[in-house]
């Protein structure tokens, strides 16, 4: 072989040698408030490993400073990062987002690749359904989910036996609850504590209205629907607690009600399993949770999951994929959900939940089956900017309900009209 | 080699670093703002020319009045404060202290301006939470009611002006103790000789003679005001409602959480305008109450 | 008669002086307060960091919560992140700011007055107004997220120059005569001789500008979009987050550790400032 043969030869075994050997690398986009970056690295080492170190994958933490406008920080962040030809490949995205995503084609639909490659996904069927549907739109598949959450109410214990009062069942009425909140508002050591910490957010107040047979958004999420009267008699329920039974603190764009919960500050707050990462982490153990008080039959509980979807401008959309479904599988769900959301898969659920240390954990699997989606169309940004705008004005006592959902109705309508 | 012509060579050498940049960086963006506001902008797709629809837009929000209403009564409410403040507190130190004392004092008043914004910022919501906070169990101790700070349109404003005050006093604080040490001793020697009280002198000597430092502290402090961001960002978040949004947020709000880069630009240029007729009205009317004589 | 009204005149002013000195200790102390209460909070276990009474003196001494904050967000790069770019603005400063000075203050060229002025209306051309061009011109240039981005935008310091400038243009000729004579060119007499001659008004510009870039919250929270890179400022926002829920404590802990910074600063900067201001001053 004459040395020219050899040269072309060997520059080609290079070359062959140097596509088989060059690993992929992938970026996976987490936001800063879900503070799991460790877990996150962990469980995608457990990926590179599966994929046998042909794709490497580089978790990066956006920030998101401002927790009221939490997810439009966050897209905006991701927007910039795309138009500034850095985009991440697979990025953690919730329903509030999900819409958005799609609607302006920022989402790859996973639809194919599900069909060439389904072991990918590990036994789909194990998704609970309802949760997995939002991330399904208009018959393309965008992402797999991985976990949830819902809103019910937790109740301090330690102040419920102080107040003589039993550990409430879950067909608890409104009345009931009323009553609960008077009873653990008192004077404690010259300290005030409270019944109850209104849920000044959107995801909170939803879950409330859905008790009640209302939303925040029309059924068809064209239209703002805070003024119902379904809908104003919760928020005049809230409003109430605070400035006429006087059960409730004013809530602050800060407050953060896990807090005042564990310190006593608050007998009852609404929240998902979110605060039990923090109730662990100060070894806060006397809480129990129950639905919130049934107000329509049937119980309608509100809920949120969150996946992981592929850009669309993904280089290697193939790997993108199968990151995108090991993150919902049982490894990532067992490592990843442990104790401060839901996991998505059933067979996870089971063993998951039981180490919720807290009484009456078994709602959270058992609401999974009569659980609705949070209301988060495109825009919804602004949506629920418009939504904490006058609902603090409400609770801050400078509008009537009334007048305030009126208003706030029609902007959002009008947000909606222009996507 | 002719001496104007390598003067002007150096001359733009030396100013070239500055001036490349300010062009790039600062007057192109200004243009851009201006272009901006004229367009409906998108990032990830194309963008049109609008016209004026942006500012028909400006002018029919409804939010716009409260949102400058804001603006302009933090300036209007900080900027006096600040110089009263600042000037007690440099008057204070200046006169009744010395040594050791003078510099603590001085770094009682100063170190905030040093104090990472978020970090204290974040602490005074603390302190200023109606319930559970600070300030207001104080209050609960003289017997008074818990004032809701963070959660009344009237009392925001109080709390937004406290902090400020704690936060940025330094600034014009230092001003001032640098420009009352530099108004000659003999002057008010003189005056003592003459019999003047110390409110002559005060109002005859020390005031006029500190009037170039007070319009420099004004002008920066209008400027500063005009554009508040960090104080009601991490404070009240523009809270309650819209009763402490002010344009910066706003501009903010619109163009970075809604991706409304056109409508952003345009509240940001109706902003300069504010901010440059408002300085140029200082500059004019400094002749009428600076004193620069000697 | 006389001597009585004297005495009591005098004594009016003394008690009126005491007066004022114990007003001025009382404010100093309202002053301090605060930040007495954020570190005796940040002492306290996270469960009782909110209750009542407050802490005024530490009574209980947790460090763990100092840990904490190192455990849940990369803390000290954003520190370092701060450090750098603030370090690197201020040499800026003193380099730029100091020619663009000497050139404005001694150098006769075609266009220097207005363009002098130009530059002087920097000042009021804000943060906001430019925020969103510049944002997309970064975005375009693939420079988002990077802290260098963060160097570029505080290069021009206008108020310095003005400052610079001022103090450059009461040096006497003599010198600059006496070295042209000597053969001297610009950049000799601007090293040699303008600038330890001005190093006050340098030393004022670059210790406010370096205080201002580093608290500058607005432009990194524009600008950068990951933890690694984040300032300090927005660092707090995030060690917020990651903590916040229940405990509160942790991020006064990490309130306090940002301002560790600020006081050695402090120390360094003070001196020159104060000297930087009484001989550099504000002469009009």
């Amino acid at each position: 072989m004459n040395k020219r043969t050899l040269m072309i030869l060997l520059g080609f075994l290079v070359s062959v040698g140097l596509a088989v050997a060059e690993p992929v690398t992938l970026t996976l986009a987490y936001p800063t408030g879900d503070s799991k970056v460790e877990i996150m690295k962990q469980i995608v080492k457990e990926f590179e490993k599966q994929e046998k170190n042909q794709v490497k994958v580089n978790v990066i933490v956006v920030p998101v400073a401002n927790p009221a406008a939490y997810w439009g920080s966050y897209f905006d962040k991701l927007q910039t990062m795309i138009a500034g030809g850095d985009a991440p490949d697979v990025v953690r995205v919730a329903i509030e987002g999900i819409q958005t995503f799609a609607a302006r084609d920022l989402a790859l639909p996973l639809n194919q690749y599900q069909k060439d490659d389904p072991q990918a996904v590990l036994n789909y069927a194990d998704l609970a359904p309802k949760l997995q549907a939002p991330f399904e739109i208009g018959g393309k598949v965008y992402g797999y989910v991985w976990d949830w959450n819902n809103v019910v109410i937790h109740i301090n214990t330690d102040m419920l036996k102080a107040a003589g009062l039993p550990f409430p069942g879950p067909n608890w009425t409104l009345e009931d609850f009323t009553k609960y909140a008077k009873a653990m508002t008192k004077t404690v050591n010259g300290q005030q504590v409270y019944g109850f910490a209104i849920p000044n957010y959107y995801f909170g107040t939803e879950g409330w209205l859905y008790a009640n047979g209302a939303g925040i958004l029309s059924d068809d999420m064209k239209k703002g629907a805070l003024d119902t009267p379904e809908a104003k008699k919760i928020i005049q329920l809230f409003r109430d607690m605070i400035y006429v039974d006087k059960t409730a603190p004013v809530p602050n764009a800060t407050t953060d009600a896990v807090n005042l919960l564990m310190t006593g500050k608050v007998a009852m707050i609404a929240a998902g399993r979110w605060p039990f990462g923090s109730y662990v982490a100060n070894k806060f153990t006397s809480v129990g949770v129950q639905y919130i008080p049934l107000m329509k039959s049937p119980r309608t509980v509100v809920f949120g999951s969150g996946a992981f979807p592929v850009i669309k401008l993904t280089k290697h959309p193939k790997e993108a994929y199968r990151l995108s479904a090991f993150l919902s599988g049982a490894y990532s769900q067992k490592t990843g959900i442990s104790i401060d959301s839901i996991p998505t898969r059933t067979s996870v659920m089971k063993e998951v939940l039981p180490t919720t240390p807290g009484k009456n954990w078994e709602i959270y699997g058992e609401s999974a089956a009569f659980a609705k989606a949070v209301q988060s169309p495109p825009g919804y940004p602004e949506v629920a900017s418009i939504f904490d705008r006058y609902t603090s004005s409400v609770y801050s006592n400078q509008l009537e309900v009334g007048a305030a959902m009126k208003s706030a109705s029609e902007e959002i309508t009008k947000v909606l009209a222009n996507q | 080699m002719n001496k104007k012509f390598s003067d002007a060579i150096a001359g733009y050498l030396f100013i070239l670093p500055v001036l490349l940049l300010f062009i790039v960086l600062t007057l192109g963006p200004l243009v851009g703002t201006l272009l901006l506001s004229f367009s409906k902008f998108s990032l990830l797709s194309s963008s049109r020319w609008v016209g004026l629809s942006n500012f028909f837009n400006l002018f029919s929000d409804a939010r716009m009045g409260v949102i400058y209403g804001n603006t302009l009564f933090f300036v209007f409410i900080l900027v006096p404060l600040h110089v009263i403040v600042g000037l007690v507190l440099a008057v204070s130190v200046e006169g009744l202290t010395k040594g050791s004392a003078k510099y603590l004092f001085r770094t009682t008043f100063f170190f905030p301006v040093l104090a990472t914004t978020a970090s204290v910022a974040i602490a005074w919501g603390m302190m200023f939470d109606t319930s559970f906070g600070l300030i207001n169990w104080f209050i609960g101790l003289i017997g008074a009611k818990a004032i809701p700070w963070l959660n009344s349109p009237v009392w925001v404003y109080v709390a937004v002006a406290i902090f400020s005050l704690w936060k940025f006093i330094g600034n014009s604080f230092i001003y001032f103790l640098v420009g009352l040490q530099s108004i000659p001793v003999e002057l008010y020697e003189a005056a003592m000789l003459d019999g003047a009280s110390p409110r002559q002198r005060f109002f005859r000597i020390t005031l006029p003679m500190l009037s170039p430092t007070m319009f420099f502290v004004v002008v920066n402090l209008i400027i500063g005001a005009a554009q508040i961001f960090d104080e009601p960002y991490f404070l009240t978040a523009g809270g309650p409602g819209d009763s402490s949004r002010t344009v910066g947020l706003y501009i903010y709000e619109t163009a970075f959480q809604y991706h409304n880069y056109s409508y952003g630009s345009a509240v940001a240029l109706s902003l300069f305008l504010v901010i440059l007729l408002v300085t140029l009205l200082q500059f004019k009317l400094q002749k009428k109450w600076v004193f620069y004589g000697n | 008669m006389a001597t009585k009204s004297l005495e009591a005149k005098m004594l009016g002013k003394n008690v009126g002086r005491l007066f004022l000195q114990v007003f001025l200790i009382l404010v100093g102390l309202l002053y301090f307060a605060p930040f007495l209460w954020m570190f005796s909070t940040s002492l306290r276990l996270a469960k009782d960091s909110f209750s009542l009474p407050p802490a005024l003196f530490p009574t209980a001494f947790e460090i763990g919560n100092y840990f904490e904050v190192f455990n849940k967000v990369p803390f000290f790069s954003f520190f370092l992140n701060s450090f750098k770019v603030a370090v690197v603005v201020a040499l800026g400063n003193v380099i730029f700011s100091s020619m663009a000075a000497y050139s404005f203050a001694r150098i006769r060229f075609p266009g220097r007055n207005i363009l002098f002025l130009v530059l002087l209306s920097g000042l009021m051309i804000t943060n906001q107004v430019t925020a969103i061009p510049q944002f997309i011109l970064m975005a375009k240039l693939h420079m988002i997220d990077n802290t260098w981005t963060l160097v570029l935008l505080w290069l021009v310091n206008p108020l310095g120059i003005f400052l610079i400038r001022q103090q450059m243009m009461a040096i006497s000729d003599s010198y600059e005569e006496a070295a042209l004579m000597d053969g001297a060119n610009r950049w000799w007499i601007y090293s040699r001789i303008m600038v330890p001659m001005s190093v006050p008004a340098i030393s004022v510009s670059t210790v406010l500008w370096f205080v201002a870039n580093w608290n500058d919250f607005f432009r990194p929270l524009l600008f950068i979009n990951t933890w690694e890179n984040m300032t300090l400022p927005l660092g707090m926002t995030a060690l917020t987050g990651a903590v916040g829920s229940g405990n509160y404590s942790a991020v006064l802990a990490g309130v306090m550790l940002s301002l560790l910074p600020c006081v050695v600063i402090y120390i360094f900067g003070q001196r020159y400032l104060l000297e930087g201001l009484s001989t550099g001053g504000l002469k009009q």
